[in-house]
C-alpha cells in the first residue's frame, strides 16, 4: 500500500485509523457496563432478537410470532439443558502427587458422577488452572469431557502441565457446560481433594562461589543450632518428616505423644540471599515473565548453594528464614517461592546488616540502581547482585559515592532471551574466576 | 503419593498449549461465511417481488459477494498483507456497508432505485459479508452472524413468500449448527472416561419402580373397579366353579352333592332347584312404571304363553305373579303417580339379579324398531338370527349367540355370570357383544333360541326360573376402526331423502328400513339439529359420538320431567326443554341417528352400577332402579354397537390397544390440568420449592429426628448427633471412610470453618471421642452434662449441610503454607 499511496495520506489514514480505533474502544458509559455485559454473550443476542422479533411481530408483521417462538424455544433449550445436566452432576478433582516442578506434566483424575439416566454431553475443566492473558479470550479449560454416560461414575485421567508456579487450582475449578448451543453455561464447583504446589523451575549449576577470598569451608565444627550432627541439644514434638531413628521413647511413653531429639549441626558458611521482589512489580506479561525468571534464578541459586551445605538464609519482601539442612529445607523455601508475590511498593524490609566476616549477600533485581539501594549495607567484598533484565544491560559500572569505585553487576542475565543458558554460563565463570570475585 | 520432584528439567522452558475456545487461525471461517450468504440470500428473494429492475438486484448482489472474496483471494496471493487487510478492517466494513447508500442516490436520479429502507438492509447485508471474511476473529465471527440473523429477520417482515420462509429456516437451522459448532471447538481435545462404574440408585430405582407398577396397576384395575377383576372360585370357601368341597360356604357350582340353594338364598343352585322362593317377581315393564311413572295410554294387556317341554315342567299349585305389563312395546309418554311402589320384605329378594363380572354393564332385555312420535314398539324385521350352535368348552355345554360381521372391532373376551332372583321374564340379560350362554347342565338347545326383536332367550319357559345361573360370554370391542373409516356406506341414506325413499329407495334394504324410519321428515327440527350437531364431523363412527357427546353435556337428566301430555313427538320436546328421563335422551339419540342416515334401536333392560358391587359377596346388585333404557347403533349385518346418550351412566368399556390406552391417559391428564390450571399451577409451585427446598426440608427432618432420638441420657443425645453429622456429610457427599476417627474427618473441615463453629466443632469431637471410646465410668472426664448437650446442640445448629459444603467448597487454595510447617 505503501508504495502506491504518497507518504502522507498514508500517516494521515494511519492517524486517523488509530483515533477512530481509540474511540471505538473508548467506554463511554462505564457505569451502564454491569447491566449490559450481557449481551456480550450469545443468550444476549438470541434476547435481543427475540425482543425485535416480538416488537416486529405486535406491531409490524405477524410471521415475526414464529421467529419469536422459535428464538424462546431455542433460548429456553438452551438454559435448561445444562441447567438440568449440571444438577446431576458431582465432580472431584484431584492431583496424583502434590509437588511439582514448572511445565511439568502432572496426571490428574477428574471423577464425575451424573445421577440423571441420560448422559451429559460438551463438559469442561475451567478456571484455576491457566491465567489468561487475553481479557476477550474464554476462559482456557483445563479438559473437557465429550460424554458422562447415565447413571454412572466415571473417572477421566489427563495430564496437566502449569505453566507457571504457584498453588493450583489457584481458583475454585468448575465444571461447566454450555451444550448443546454454548449460549449459557452453566458451572458447577468442583472440589478438589488435594493441592498441586507447581515450584519454580531451577536451572543446574555446578558449584559455589568462594567466600570471602579463602577456600570453600564445607563442614565446621559442630554448632548449637538444629542439624543431624553432633550431642543432641533439645527435645521437641514430632514433626512431620522428622526420622523416626529420633525418637526418644522414653519421654514419648511419659508425654504420651512422639518427642524427638534435636542435634547439633556443624558450623556452615553463611549466605544471604536476597530477591528484590519490588524491582519486578508489574502487571504487564513482561513484567510477569522478567518476574518468573527471577524467581528461577534466585531458586537455581538457592539450591546449589544448599546443596553444598552451605547456610543459606532466605530474603524477600520481609520474609526471611533459613533452609535447614536436607531436603525438607529446600522443599520449604521452593514451596514458599511456588506462593511469592511481589508486594506492589514494597521494599526488602529489614536490614542487611550480617554479623560475621565469612558472609556472602547475592541480591537478585533488575538494575544497578536497585542494586546499589542494598551495596552500601552489606560491606565491600561480601555483596554479589544479579541483574535479570529485558535488555542485555551488561552495565559496566555505576558509581558508588561511599565506595569510591564503580560497582559492576556480578551476572547479568537477559530475560528476553535464553536465561538458563546465560545462567549457567556465567555462573560456573565467576565461581571458578578466582582472581575476579571482588 | 510423592512429595516432591528430585529431578530436574533441563529442556528450555516453553509454554504448554491449552484446551482454548480459540481457533487460531489465518483464514476467514467457512461457517460464518455461508451463514452470510445465506442471508444475503434471503433479503435477495425477500427484495425480488418489488423490485422493478431484476439485473440491478442481480449486481448488487454479486458485487456484495464478490467483494469480500477478492479481500480474501488477496490474503492468500499475498500473505505478506493480511497484517494491513487486519489492521483496516474497521475502514473496509464501513466502506463495504455504506457504498449500497451512494449506489441507490445515483440510481434514484436514473430512476432506478428502491425503497430507503431496503437500502439500509443492502448495507447491513455487505456489513455482514465484510465481517465474515474476518471471521478468524472472534468477535467478527460473533457481530457477522448476530447482524445476519437481524437481516433474515427484516427479510421475512418484509416478504412472507414460501422462499424466503424457506430460507429464513434454512439459516435458522445453519445458526443452530453453527452454535453448537463454536461450543464444540473449545471441547475438541475431548477425553473420554478411563473408567466408567454404572451406579444405578437402587433404592431410588426399586421405589420408582414400585410406585410406577402400583400406579399402572391402580390406573387399569382401579378403573374397571372391584367387580371387573375379582378372582372367582379359587379357593375353597368361595365356592369354587370346577371341583367341590363340602365345606365351602358358597358355590358357584355344584359338585357331588347338590348345592340347592334352600339354606341360603345367596348361595347359586341349579336349574333343578326344587324350591321356588314366594315373592313377587315383577316384570322388566314393572319397574319401568315403577321408575318412570305409568304409560299415559291404557296399557295393552298381553299374555305370554310359552309351550313347555315335559322335562322342565314344575308342578305346582301356586298361582305365578301376574305381570302388569307383558306388551312388547315402550311409550315415552308417562306419567309419575305418588301410587306406593311394590316393596318387597326381605330386603334380600329386592334384587332383580346378581351379576358377577366386570361393572358397569349394559344388559339388554328387550329392543324396539319403529317410533311414531310417542311409543316405541318392534315391528317383525324380516331378517334372519344366526342358528344357535351347541359348544363343549372344558366338557361344560356352551350355546353360541354370536352374530356375524363382528370380527373387525372384536378384542378381549369378557365372562359374566347373572343369577335370576326376582325377574320374571324368559329373556337371557344379554351384556353387549354377547357371544354364548351356558347354565349348569343345560345341554339341549331347544331351550334356546332367538325372540322377534333379536334378543337371546330360553324360549322353552315363560320365564327363567329363579337362582337359575346363566354364565355369560361376550366381546369387548375396539371402536377406533370404525372411527377411519364411514362404515354406513353401504347403506348410506342421501341427506334431505323422504322417508319414502329411505323406505324403498336404491339405498335402503328392507332389513334396515325400519331401523331407519322416523316419525318426522328430513327436515324436521330434530332432523336439521341433528346435521348442525354433526357439521364438519367426518362421516361415520365420529357422527354418532358428536351426537352422544352433545347429548351427554347439553342435557341435564331428570326423572321428572317428562313431555307434556299433548304431544306428537317427545323428541321434539326432549331437545328444545333441555332434559328428561334416560328413555327420552336414548329416544332422542337413536331418532337423531337416524335423521343422519344410520340404523338405530331402542334396548331396554338394566344397568348393573358399579357402585352396587358387594366386595364380600363379589357380585353386583341389579335392582329395580336400575332399569335402563339406550340405544345401539348398527355397524353391518347383526352387530349392533351400544351407546349411551344418558349422562351419569358410562358406555360399554372400548377395548384399547396399550398405545391407545397411554394416550387416553395422557388425553385424560391434560384435559384434567386444561380444566384445572389452578391446582395444576399449586402443584406445580409446590413440587418446585419442595426440590428448591430439599435440602433444607431433609436436614430439618433429620434435626427433628435428632431431637427425638437424643431425649434421655447425654450420651444418647451425643450418639444421636454423632449420627446427624455423618448424616449430614454424606449430604456433601464425604462419606467417613472405615478405620478413619471422628476426630482426623471433621478436624480438616474445622478449619475451614467460622472461629465460632470450628471451636464448637472441635470441643464437640473431643466430647465424642471420650463418650464413644471411653471408659463407661468416669467419661466426661470433667464435662458436665449439661454442657455436653448444649455443645450437641450447637453442633447441630451450627453444622447445617450447608455449611459444611460451602466449607468443603473452601478447600484448597485459600490454605497458607504455614500450615504446613
Amino acid at each position: 500500500m505503501r508504495g502506491f499511496i504518497p507518504a502522507r495520506i498514508v500517516r494521515a489514514l494511519t492517524a486517523l485509523r488509530v483515533k477512530a480505533a481509540e474511540v471505538g474502544h473508548y467506554d463511554f458509559c462505564p457505569w451502564a457496563n454491569r447491566y449490559v455485559y450481557w449481551l456480550k454473550q450469545p443468550i444476549g443476542w438470541l434476547a435481543a432478537g427475540a425482543l425485535a422479533s416480538l416488537l416486529v411481530a405486535l406491531v409490524v408483521a405477524p410471521q415475526a410470532w414464529f421467529v419469536f417462538g422459535a428464538l424462546m424455544a431455542v433460548m429456553m433449550l438452551g438454559v435448561a439443558w445444562p441447567w438440568i445436566s449440571m444438577h446431576g452432576l458431582d465432580a472431584t478433582l484431584a492431583f496424583d502427587r502434590k509437588r511439582c516442578h514448572e511445565l511439568e506434566a502432572v496426571a490428574m483424575r477428574l471423577t464425575v458422577r451424573n445421577r440423571w439416566p441420560w448422559p451429559a454431553w460438551g463438559l469442561v475443566v475451567e478456571r484455576g488452572f491457566f491465567e489468561s492473558e487475553d481479557p476477550t479470550d474464554p476462559t482456557a479449560a483445563v479438559t473437557a469431557l465429550a460424554r458422562v454416560p447415565g447413571w454412572s461414575q466415571s473417572e477421566y485421567g489427563f495430564m496437566f502441565r502449569p505453566e507457571r508456579r504457584g498453588i493450583y487450582p489457584q481458583a475454585p475449578p468448575v465444571l461447566a457446560t454450555g451444550f448443546p448451543f454454548g449460549i449459557w453455561i452453566r458451572t458447577r464447583p468442583i472440589p478438589t481433594c488435594n493441592r498441586l504446589i507447581a515450584w519454580p523451575q531451577t536451572v543446574p549449576l555446578t558449584s559455589v562461589p568462594v567466600i570471602g577470598g579463602n577456600l570453600l569451608t564445607v563442614a565446621g565444627s559442630p554448632i548449637d543450632r538444629a542439624g543431624d550432627d553432633g550431642d543432641i541439644l533439645a527435645a521437641r514434638f514430632y514433626r512431620e518428616g522428622d526420622s523416626l531413628r529420633r525418637i526418644h521413647w522414653a519421654q514419648t511413653a511419659r508425654r504420651d505423644t512422639l518427642i524427638v531429639c534435636e542435634r547439633q549441626t556443624t558450623a556452615r558458611r553463611r549466605v544471604i540471599a536476597v530477591l528484590d521482589g519490588a524491582a519486578f512489580g508489574g502487571s504487564s506479561p513482561a513484567d510477569h515473565r522478567r518476574l518468573d525468571w527471577a524467581v528461577r534464578v534466585y531458586a537455581s541459586v538457592c539450591r546449589e548453594l544448599h546443596a553444598h551445605h552451605l547456610d543459606v538464609e532466605c530474603r524477600w519482601d520481609g520474609v526471611s528464614f533459613c533452609m535447614p539442612p536436607g531436603p525438607v529445607g529446600l522443599h520449604r523455601m521452593l514451596d514458599r517461592l511456588a506462593e511469592y508475590r511481589p508486594e506492589p511498593a514494597g521494599e526488602v524490609r529489614g536490614s542487611l546488616g550480617v554479623s560475621g566476616l565469612d558472609s556472602l549477600v547475592l541480591l537478585i533485581t533488575r538494575d544497578q540502581r536497585s542494586a546499589m539501594r542494598f551495596a552500601p549495607a552489606s560491606g565491600i567484598g561480601k555483596f554479589r547482585s544479579i541483574l535479570v533484565d529485558d535488555r542485555v544491560a551488561v552495565v559496566s559500572g555505576i558509581r558508588d559515592p561511599s565506595a569510591g569505585r564503580a560497582v559492576r553487576a556480578w551476572i547479568s542475565l537477559d530475560s528476553s532471551t535464553d536465561v538458563a543458558g546465560q545462567l549457567q554460563h556465567q555462573w560456573g565463570k565467576r565461581c571458578h574466576d578466582n582472581g575476579r570475585n571482588n | 503419593m510423592t512429595t516432591g520432584v528430585t529431578t530436574e528439567a533441563r529442556h528450555p522452558i516453553t509454554v504448554s498449549a491449552r484446551v482454548s475456545g480459540r481457533a487460531s487461525r489465518a483464514e476467514f471461517e467457512s461457517g460464518t461465511w455461508s451463514l452470510a450468504l445465506l442471508a444475503a440470500m434471503t433479503l435477495l428473494a425477500a427484495r425480488s417481488p418489488s423490485s422493478t429492475h431484476p439485473w440491478i438486484l442481480i449486481v448488487q448482489t454479486a458485487l456484495a459477494v464478490g467483494g469480500p472474496l477478492l479481500i480474501v483471494a488477496a490474503r492468500r496471493r499475498w500473505p505478506a498483507t493480511r497484517l494491513a487487510w487486519d489492521r483496516w478492517m474497521g475502514g473496509v466494513v464501513a466502506a463495504w456497508c455504506l457504498w449500497p447508500l451512494l449506489a441507490d442516490s445515483v440510481l434514484r436520479s436514473w430512476e432506478m432505485g428502491e425503497a430507503r429502507e431496503l437500502s439500509l438492509l443492502v448495507g447491513m447485508q455487505n456489513a455482514v459479508l465484510a465481517l465474515s471474511v474476518y471471521s478468524h476473529r472472534r468477535r467478527c465471527q460473533q457481530v457477522a452472524c448476530l447482524l445476519g440473523s437481524f437481516l433474515v429477520l427484516f427479510a421475512i417482515v418484509i416478504e412472507a413468500g414460501v422462499v424466503v420462509g424457506v430460507l429464513a429456516a434454512l439459516y435458522g437451522i445453519g445458526l443452530l449448527w453453527w452454535l453448537m459448532a463454536r461450543y464444540w471447538e473449545r471441547i475438541q481435545q475431548a477425553r473420554s472416561a478411563d473408567q466408567v462404574t454404572r451406579c444405578l440408585p437402587v433404592r431410588w430405582s426399586v421405589l420408582g419402580m414400585t410406585v410406577m407398577v402400583g400406579a399402572t396397576i391402580a390406573a387399569v384395575f382401579g378403573a374397571g373397579g372391584g367387580a371387573t377383576y375379582m378372582l372367582r372360585g379359587f379357593m375353597p370357601t368361595s365356592g369354587g366353579d370346577r371341583w367341590y368341597d363340602p365345606f365351602a360356604r358358597a358355590g358357584v357350582g355344584d359338585g357331588d352333592a347338590m348345592v340347592a340353594g334352600k339354606e341360603d338364598a345367596m348361595s347359586f343352585g341349579p336349574i333343578e332347584s326344587e324350591l321356588f322362593l314366594e315373592s313377587c317377581m315383577p316384570t322388566l315393564y314393572d319397574m319401568f312404571n315403577d321408575m318412570y311413572g305409568e304409560p299415559i295410554r291404557p296399557a295393552v294387556k298381553r299374555e305370554l304363553v310359552v309351550t313347555l317341554t315335559d322335562q322342565s315342567v314344575q308342578q305346582t299349585d301356586r298361582h305365578m305373579a301376574q305381570t302388569q305389563r307383558g306388551g312388547r312395546e315402550f311409550s315415552v309418554l308417562r306419567r309419575r303417580s305418588d301410587a306406593a311402589r311394590r316393596t318387597l320384605e326381605d330386603r334380600r329378594a329386592a334384587a332383580m339379579l346378581y351379576i358377577v363380572g366386570p361393572v358397569p354393564v349394559h344388559l339388554a332385555l328387550d329392543s324396539f324398531n319403529h317410533f311414531d312420535g310417542v311409543t316405541w314398539t318392534h315391528v317383525p324385521v324380516p331378517e334372519t338370527q344366526p342358528p344357535i350352535r351347541r359348544l363343549t368348552d372344558s366338557k361344560q355345554p356352551w350355546f353360541s349367540f354370536q352374530t356375524a360381521g363382528l370380527q373387525s372391532i372384536v378384542r378381549s373376551p369378557l365372562r359374566h355370570a347373572a343369577k335370576v332372583i326376582n325377574l320374571k321374564t324368559n329373556r337371557v340379560p344379554a351384556p353387549p357383544y354377547m357371544t354364548a350362554v351356558h347354565v349348569d347342565r343345560l345341554d339341549n338347545a331347544d331351550f334356546w333360541g332367538w325372540t322377534e326383536d333379536a334378543m337371546a332367550a330360553m324360549v322353552a319357559r315363560s320365564s327363567i326360573p329363579q337362582l337359575t345361573v346363566l354364565h355369560l360370554r361376550s366381546q369387548q370391542v375396539d371402536l377406533h376402526p370404525l372411527r377411519d373409516h364411514d362404515f354406513s356406506a353401504a347403506w348410506q341414506v342421501p341427506t334431505g331423502a323422504s322417508h319414502a325413499d329411505a323406505a324403498t329407495g336404491p339405498f335402503a334394504r328392507e332389513s334396515l328400513s325400519a331401523y331407519l324410519q322416523t316419525p318426522d321428515g328430513s327436515d324436521s327440527e330434530t332432523a336439521q339439529l341433528a346435521r348442525q350437531w354433526t357439521n364438519g364431523v367426518p362421516r361415520g363412527w365420529q357422527q354418532v359420538e358428536a351426537v352422544v357427546q352433545r347429548l351427554r353435556e347439553d342435557y341435564r337428566l331428570e326423572i321428572e320431567l317428562t313431555a307434556d301430555p299433548d304431544t306428537e313427538n317427545v323428541v321434539q320436546q326432549f331437545l328444545r326443554q333441555g332434559g328428561g328421563p334416560a328413555y327420552e335422551f336414548a329416544s332422542s339419540a337413536a331418532i337423531m341417528l337416524r335423521h343422519l342416515g344410520y340404523p338405530t334401536r331402542l334396548v331396554g333392560g338394566f344397568y348393573a352400577r358399579r357402585d352396587r358391587f358387594d366386595r364380600v359377596a363379589g357380585q353386583t346388585t341389579v335392582l329395580q332402579e336400575d332399569a335402563h333404557v339406550w340405544a345401539q347403533v348398527r355397524i353391518d349385518d347383526n352387530t349392533w354397537v351400544t351407546i349411551e346418550p344418558t349422562p351419569g351412566y358410562r358406555p360399554p368399556r372400548e377395548s384399547l390397544t396399550w398405545s391407545r390406552w397411554a394416550w387416553t391417559i395422557v388425553r385424560g391428564g391434560w384435559n384434567w390440568a386444561a380444566g384445572h390450571p389452578f391446582h395444576v399451577g399449586l402443584m406445580a409451585t409446590l413440587l418446585v420449592a419442595i426440590w428448591t427446598m430439599r435440602l433444607w426440608l431433609l436436614d430439618s427432618a433429620a434435626w427433628f429426628v435428632w431431637q427425638l432420638a437424643g431425649i434421655g441420657r447425654f450420651d444418647r443425645k451425643m450418639r444421636a448427633t454423632v449420627r446427624l453429622l455423618e448424616w449430614r456429610s454424606r449430604r456433601c457427599g464425604r462419606v467417613r471412610p472405615a478405620g478413619v476417627t471422628l476426630s482426623q474427618w471433621y478436624g480438616e473441615l474445622a478449619e475451614r470453618l467460622p472461629a465460632e463453629t470450628a471451636s464448637t466443632l472441635t470441643r464437640f469431637l473431643r466430647q465424642a471421642e471420650r463418650v464413644l471410646y471411653g471408659p463407661p465410668t468416669g467419661g466426661l472426664m470433667g464435662n458436665h452434662p449439661q454442657m455436653i448437650r448444649e455443645t450437641c446442640q450447637h453442633v447441630a445448629r451450627g453444622l447445617t449441610v450447608r455449611a459444611m459444603r460451602r466449607a468443603n467448597v473452601q478447600a484448597g487454595p485459600d490454605d497458607r503454607l504455614a500450615a504446613h510447617g
